[in-house]
């Protein structure tokens, strides 16, 4: 099959690039999330205007933009946890409304803002969460995923989870994130409370998953550069770049 | 495929909220040593009134007994907004609603674990009873069954009316399981005759099953008889607030999301 672009392909390529368009991936792997111009108000303001979408499979897609700009609530939006007022959602080409429950169950989500039951200890919400993802032989796949974060300590210790420190909760939140082997992974701010260490501990567990989908929202564009093969920028809840990582200066550029 | 029900997501949830119950000296102490205080006072008052003469007995006896029925159906309310909120508080409900959770699963479990947690109470409060009023199980008899499963029954239906606001408004709904349930027990008459309240409140309480089982429980203490019809028409009331309870739960979990509360809560 020849990889090569006519003029016509390369033209429309280079429009699309010149007026930061979204540009159409040529991939054999299948799209995974498609979302459709989804906008949303929230208390009557609008959040985000006709945003339109496709990740592909194995893609790590950076989401950055000015603070409120509807980045978290994106990600609401593609977990369900959020309708939006027009536009659909389809994950792995499944309405999200007909198929929730079988979406859900190969895909997590983890947030730097979001923390587990705090009156329960590490194991006994990850345990939890490993049954309600309904996870073969759990206690090793609990094992293993704190030994990735180095975090062994906090079962050892059997630490109530409100005990724990921002960073420790960060942990403990991807490793809640990784139980099910998600498909797609949501990550919101979640590098926001990590050492430099555990964020490369991070970044190296989630290489490692070639075929895993990742959306990281993130205010740390050295992070996403790092990380991400495309980033979707956003600016007053509207798509302003949605494509291949460009430099630093430029994305600067889109904060205006 | 989808909403299939699973025992496993069932029992992690429900062992979830019994996790969060045994390391939280406060839920503790709502559970096993409020009731039990309230009921230690409420027998010393029955005890009191019944040394008066034949009749007081039985007043003394109703009085027990609404303390102590009254405590499972306020334990069901009040346990089930809690567990939820307590998630809530965590900043973990969001974690929860992106599993493949089913609201069934969700409600089913929060009722279950609140039955666990009311088992406890109750057995804790059997040993107080024995204690300080021996009187009241040769009493009361096995019809304790009947009342019991019914204020249960109406208890589910008030806490998933409880949920849907909580679901709506968010934590600013925390009061809402001891409110629903002190404005409640004015209407469930467990104390009292419905003759002694003021006209609208009386017949406000022919709309409140539980006024019904508490109706007939001072009955049967007095006469030793059942009307049973009272019983059917409680649980009839019951059937039909279910059924509407249902509904409500459905549109606020559907406007919730809409509106963006489950993301705030």
């Amino acid at each position: 099959m020849s990889t090569e672009k006519s003029n016509e392909e390369i033209v429309v390529l280079a429009i699309l690039i010149r007026y930061n368009l979204p540009t159409v991936r040529r991939t054999n792997n299948p799209a995974v999330v498609e979302l459709q111009n989804i906008s949303k108000r929230l208390a009557r303001l609008p959040i985000l205007t006709n945003i339109s979408i496709t990740v592909y499979q194995g893609e790590k897609i950076g989401i950055a933009g000015p603070i409120g700009v509807g980045k978290t609530t994106l990600l609401y939006i593609m977990l369900g946890l959020i309708t939006p007022d027009t536009g659909t959602i389809k994950m792995f080409s499944l309405s999200f409304e007909t198929h929730r429950q079988y979406i859900l169950q190969r895909v997590n989500f983890a947030s730097s803002a979001l923390k587990l039951n705090g009156y329960a200890s590490v194991y006994e919400n990850l345990l939890t969460f490993a049954r309600l993802y309904r996870v073969p032989n759990p206690k090793h796949k609990i094992e293993k995923l704190v030994h990735n974060f180095g975090i062994e300590y906090l079962l050892k210790k059997n630490l109530k989870v409100y005990k724990l420190s921002a960073g420790e909760n960060s942990k403990v939140n991807i490793c809640k994130a990784l139980l099910n082997n998600p498909e797609v992974l949501f990550l919101d701010e979640i590098t926001a409370y990590l050492d430099p260490k555990s964020e490369e501990m991070l970044r190296d567990v989630l290489k490692k998953q070639t075929l895993q989908t990742v959306l990281f929202a993130s205010h740390n564009l050295q992070e996403l550069r790092r990380f991400c093969t495309k980033i979707l920028f956003l600016k007053k809840g509207k798509i302003q770049y949605f494509g291949p990582m460009p430099s630093a200066k430029r994305i600067l550029s889109y904060y205006g | 495929m989808d909403k299939y029900f699973s025992f496993q997501r069932f029992a992690g949830l429900t062992l979830h909220y019994l996790y969060t119950m045994k390391r939280n000296p406060t839920r503790l102490i709502e559970i096993l040593v409020w009731p039990s205080l309230e009921l230690v006072l409420f027998s010393f008052l029955a005890s009191a009134i019944s040394s008066v003469d034949n009749v007081s007995i039985r007043v003394g006896l109703g009085i027990l007994s609404g303390v102590v029925f009254w405590n499972f159906f306020a334990r069901i309310i009040q346990e089930t907004i809690a567990q939820f909120l307590d998630d809530a508080f965590s900043k973990n409900i969001q974690n929860l609603l992106i599993t493949p959770l089913t609201l069934s699963e969700i409600v089913m479990s929060l009722f279950f674990s609140s039955l666990i947690k009311m088992s406890l109470s109750f057995i804790f409060l059997s040993l107080f009873l024995v204690f300080f009023y021996p009187l009241f199980f040769a009493s009361v008899g096995t019809q304790v069954i009947t009342w019991v499963a019914l204020l249960v029954l109406w208890g589910c239906v008030l806490s998933l009316t409880a949920l849907s606001l909580v679901f709506l408004f968010g934590e600013r709904m925390s009061f809402i399981g001891w409110f629903l349930s002190t404005v409640i027990q004015i209407f469930s008459c467990v104390f009292y005759d419905r003759s002694v309240l003021p006209p609208l409140f009386y017949y406000i309480s022919f709309l409140v099953p539980s006024s019904y089982v508490f109706q007939t429980m001072r009955v049967y203490l007095a006469t030793g008889s059942i009307v049973k019809s009272q019983l059917v028409v409680a649980l009839m009331l019951i059937v039909l607030y279910f059924l509407v309870s249902v509904i409500l739960f459905q549109l606020s979990f559907h406007y919730a999301k809409k509106l963006g509360t489950l993301t705030k809560t």
